[in-house]
């Protein structure tokens, strides 16, 4: 079992950062992708390939990523590779990450190794068989420092809980008219720190930085729950629900460790079965 | 069966909802502005301006243009080689990129070359487009390379395979912002003059950029340079083109429909106040929607489009929230040009827009924003324009500048914008009254104050008046006789109806008049011959010099024709008569077992009224030919009336009292006596047993059932007196979505118990052996009425 990893730093929305492309359709616009709207998109002029989105983080602004995340893409309906550069020229040559497979169109989660603080990034879309049949989009591109839990969250969350409502009129005699089906989005609750707790020195750096510099803005981030298991290692895109609240719960009575349970929902609808 | 009546099919799915709202767009660049470079635009081939290549030649106002003018050319090529070309004057090609377009068509499809060149043609871009029998715009562009030389040109050119002869209009050429190696059109402007004139811009937009990022955001509330707003055509082919900008929404409880496009899961609901049509007043109610749209609080760019051609964009980057600025914005949203479209569908794999079924095509009235943020755009349907007054209220002030001889075709007046204007299409006719003569206007000079007209119109005689003689506008319905002056004829009440819609600012093809004039022709037909004033059938005359909502005229109409009038989910205005279903019109048959929602079917008999407002009659009384003076608001007021009767339905064994519903009509002419007599024995016919109504709730798979078709209900709640099911012909009259994906239907009893007389086409087989729709036509019956061995009764005359 490997241990659950939140993704929700993204230099592409850092001061300073500048946003671009190989080439953008007519209103879809490369700044689209840094907006954690996955309805709003960048989709490229051409379906040659490679096709790319550029970040220059300007020159005092090189970050460090290990991460990258795509929502709402047609990388795999297109039979598009993704592939990561980073470097301190332009346009960049390093690969940080190699050329690879994505597996969701819904939710791509990826880690690659972190190279070091570097000004210009490159997420490039590209095929073994061009040209693409299809324009490459996106809706939502992040690259960031991922956050690693340090344990195990609570039972709390089912992956594999769907909730459909459904409308199944009948006829007098009995007979079943027809369903309409209304998705709705998956909630649950991820319980940090479990029993034991998180440890306070986590809490009050990276934990406490993500809860409100994003949780707490009900902006969507990206949950992987275990990479060691097909099953649980999909990519959720979540956030939390209005209502929803974080109450840092001290453990034993001190506040040496806390339990945080986090209230979530699906950020993007999945299609209802 | 189309892609959405397959999804209606499935036994499951999940529906979704697509929204368009569409808002007025300026097509200028900000800031600006870019020569269009061709001259004579509508004149193509004229002498000196254009050049001819080969045997090549061409017809100047051969044929109708798409603007409606009668300005397009044809270009003959009689030869491979042959072809017409421009010239420009100041569109320098070395190292600048230019878009150049043209309308074309053939009559009959077919190819044909456009090239792009420098003045030597040593630079040559040739595309081999293809036409079809109807305009089309053609756009191409070049970007031409340091060495091209002298000016840019675009001809029309004739290789092997392509076409002999084509008509063509509107030439455009413009050079590219930035030079850019693109497409990049702007709407169509015409260049009348033959000489430079670098007052006709492809983009005008003289503001001037601050450079402080407060620009406009393409809207009119924002423009800064109103005067030369960029309104598009609205003939052209494409939404930016007509100087439109669309916004997507969709259900925010639900999947995205298109992932690939972006639409915004906004919508957080839509509720329907349902179109009805309310048989007994004659007026159809019109269909309006609530749309609830959720708030965003991260707006982003509102120009990517405009930003990704090198257009100026205002700079304000995510402040404020989506609606919050939408509604500063585009606060012009009530404009008709404006529009909201409501689409259903499903999703599924390889679903796309053109499978989602239009439900409605709305004109924003109002828009209310919440204490969050989220907007409730109200919305009605087009037969709201029906509210406009008609005819203009002309100022005491706006009078003859000019005394007027007899025989003067134009006429000076004080205002000429206060007269409405004539329409390209001649839909109607404006016409004017001054003393006693009445005059058609065909111009309107709103710069000169001119009124073009035709003297002596309408049975008047062309006289003189003096300066500073008084001018009404009035509306005639009617008929002129081929020599005008001539005692006018009637005009067919659909006619009529027609005509008003377009008064009210509908455009043709936003009316079903194929099929109104079809019911004209078999329920309601009539003739007028001009030359002998001989008339036929029914036929309404009217002057109207008061200003009255055309809805009201329209209503006036309604009861004496029993005309039902609806939008169609299409948003296409359209109507029936009352009459029987032709033996042609298929009847959707709705069942207990089949489509109605179990414990959802309820009857109304709607017998409860009164005087004014009856449910069920038992005598109806039409007066006609209005005396001179009178208001027409009762029976007094009228010359003439005729009064149908049913005395058994009185009578104490009856019902016992009596119901009376009176028309008062001002259409009917004063010597016609049978149409009063037909509408008052139809509206009898109609109302003798009531308007039951009939509510039913129906799976959304019957989403096929539209308003005002006609229905065979067969259902366990309809029963004769033995207990027998009985089916019952109804026609739809509202439907509205449920909250939860149903259909709820109101549909009225259209009491045609009997079968009537169709002449049936050739070839169908006795009464015995015909099927049940063959027998829907007429067959002979014996001397007691009766058909078929099996004698049953037979049929009547409508």
């Amino acid at each position: 079992m490997a241990l659950p990893v939140i993704a929700w730093r993204t230099i592409l929305r850092n001061a300073g950062a500048v946003v671009s492309a190989s080439g953008t359709a007519s209103e879809y616009a490369a700044s689209n992708v840094k907006d954690f709207r996955s309805f709003t998109l960048w989709k490229a002029a051409a379906v040659t390939s490679p096709q790319y989105i550029d970040v220059d983080l300007g020159v005092s602004g090189a970050v460090d990523a290990d991460c990258l995340v795509v929502v709402n893409s047609n990388s795999v309906a297109n039979a598009s590779n993704l592939k990561v550069y980073a470097d301190t020229v332009t346009p960049p040559t390093n690969v940080v990450q190699a050329s690879y497979a994505p597996t969701s169109d819904a939710v791509e989660f990826k880690t690659f190794t972190a190279p070091g603080a570097k000004r210009y990034w490159r997420i490039e879309f590209n095929t073994g068989s061009p040209p693409f049949a299809a324009a490459p989009y996106a809706g939502v591109v992040m690259l960031g420092l991922k956050m690693s839990m340090p344990e195990y969250i609570g039972p709390d969350i089912d992956p594999f809980l769907y909730d459909v409502e459904a409308v199944t009129p009948r006829t007098v005699g009995g007979h079943a008219l027809g369903v309409l089906l209304r998705g709705v989005p998956r909630r649950g609750s991820l319980r940090f720190g479990a029993d034991a707790g998180l440890a306070r020195s986590f809490l009050t750096s990276d934990f406490n930085g993500f809860l409100t510099g994003r949780y707490l803005r009900h902006e969507p981030w990206c949950f992987q729950l275990d990479s060691g298991d097909s099953d649980f290692s999909p990519a959720r895109w979540l956030r939390r629900p209005v209502g929803g609240a974080a109450p840092r719960q001290p453990v034993g009575g001190t506040y040496a460790r806390f339990m945080v349970p986090l209230p979530v929902e699906e950020a993007m609808m999945e299609a209802a079965l | 069966m189309t892609a959405y009546d397959d999804q209606l099919a499935e036994y499951a799915r999940t529906p979704q909802s697509l929204v368009k709202i569409g808002v007025r767009y300026c097509a200028n660049f900000y800031a600006q502005t870019f020569d269009q470079e061709f001259n004579l635009t509508d004149q193509i081939g004229t002498p000196v301006y254009f050049g001819l290549g080969g045997t090549a030649n061409f017809v100047l106002n051969a044929v109708a243009a798409p603007d409606g003018t009668v300005t397009a050319s044809q270009i003959l090529l009689p030869a491979n080689g042959d072809f017409l070309r421009t010239g420009t004057e100041d569109g320098v090609a070395a190292s600048h990129a230019f878009t150049d377009s043209i309308w074309l068509y053939a009559a009959a499809p077919g190819t044909v070359t456009l090239d792009m060149t420098d003045s030597t043609a040593s630079e040559i871009t040739s595309v081999v487009v293809s036409i079809t029998t109807g305009w089309q715009r053609f756009i191409m562009h070049r970007l031409y390379t340091a060495g091209a030389t002298g000016a840019h040109r675009m001809r029309v050119r004739r290789q092997a395979g392509d076409l002999a002869a084509v008509y063509a209009w509107g030439i455009n050429g413009s050079r590219n912002p930035g030079d850019q190696d693109a497409d990049l059109p702007f709407p169509y402007i015409r260049r009348a003059l033959a000489v430079i004139d670098n007052t006709v811009r492809a983009s005008r937009c003289q503001a001037v950029d601050a450079v402080d990022g407060a620009r406009c955001y393409y809207s009119f509330p924002t423009c800064q340079d109103p005067a030369n707003f960029n309104a598009g055509n609205t003939y052209e082919a494409t939404l930016d083109l007509q100087g439109l900008r669309e916004y997507k929404f969709c259900d925010t409880n639900g999947p995205l429909p298109f992932p690939d496009q972006e639409v915004r899961p906004y919508i957080r609901s839509t509720t329907w106040a349902a179109q009805k049509i309310d048989a007994q007043k004659s007026v159809t109610h019109s269909d309006r929607a609530e749309i609830v749209l959720n708030d965003d609080a991260r707006p982003g760019l509102w120009d990517p489009a405009k930003s990704l051609l090198g257009a100026k964009v205002n700079t304000a980057l995510e402040q404020g929230t989506f609606w919050r600025r939408w509604i500063a914005i585009f606060r012009n949203y009530p404009n008709p040009a404006c529009y909201a479209h409501i689409y259903r569908g499903f999703i599924g794999g390889g679903v796309t827009e053109s499978l989602y079924a239009q439900r409605g095509d709305y004109l924003m009235t109002d828009a209310r924003l919440g204490a969050d943020g989220a907007l409730t755009l109200v919305c009605a349907d087009r037969l709201k324009l029906l509210s406009l007054k008609a005819p203009p209220k002309i100022s005491l002030s706006n009078v003859l500048t000019v005394a007027a001889a007899g025989g003067d075709a134009t006429i000076a007046v004080a205002s000429a914008s206060e007269f409405s204007a004539p329409p390209t299409d001649g839909s109607f006719i404006v016409t004017i009254q001054i003393d006693a003569e009445k005059m058609n206007v065909t111009g309107r000079d709103v710069t000169g104050n001119i009124l073009t007209v035709q003297r002596g119109r309408w049975g008047t005689t062309a006289a003189a008046h003096s300066k500073n003689a008084a001018i009404i506008e009035i509306m005639e319905f009617g008929t002129e006789m081929a020599t005008p002056s001539l005692v006018p004829l009637g005009k067919n009440p659909i006619d009529i109806a027609i005509e008003i819609h377009r008064r009210a600012g509908l455009t043709a093809a936003q009316i079903n008049s194929a099929q109104l004039l079809d019911e004209r022709d078999t329920w309601l037909p009539s003739t007028v011959d001009t030359t002998t004033g001989a008339t036929s059938g029914t036929l309404f005359r009217r002057t109207v010099t008061d200003q009255t909502d055309l809805e009201t005229l329209i209503t006036e109409i309604r009861e004496v024709t029993i005309l039902f009038l609806w939008t169609g989910e299409d948003g296409i205005i359209s109507g029936r008569l009352f009459a029987p279903a032709r033996p042609t019109v298929t009847l959707t048959e709705i069942t207990d077992d089949a489509d109605i929602v179990a414990d959802s079917l309820e009857i109304d008999d709607q017998d409860e009224g009164d005087t004014t407002n009856t449910g069920r009659v038992t005598r109806v009384l039409v007066a006609w030919d209005l005396i001179a003076g009178k208001t027409g608001d009762q029976v007094a007021d009228y010359n003439k009336g005729v009064a149908v009767i049913e005395p058994s339905l009185e009578a104490t064994e009856g019902y016992g009292q009596q119901r009376l519903m009176t028309i008062l009509s001002k259409w009917i002419q004063p010597g016609d006596s049978a149409t009063p007599a037909s509408a008052g024995q139809h509206l009898m016919d109609r109302f003798r047993l009531g308007a039951r109504l009939y509510k039913m709730t129906l799976e959304r798979r019957r989403d096929d059932v539209k308003i005002g078709d006609f229905v065979l209900l067969t259902s366990s709640s309809v029963q004769l007196g033995t207990g027998a099911t009985q089916s019952r012909q109804l026609q739809v009259v509202s439907k509205e979505p449920t909250e939860d994906g149903l259909i709820r239907l109101e549909c009225l009893d259209t009491n045609i118990f009997k079968r009537y007389f169709f002449w049936a086409p050739d070839g169908l087989p006795d009464y015995d052996a015909a099927t049940t729709d063959q027998q829907r036509y007429g067959y002979w019956s014996d001397d007691q009425g009766l058909v078929g061995t099996a004698k049953v009764a037979g049929y009547s005359w409508w």
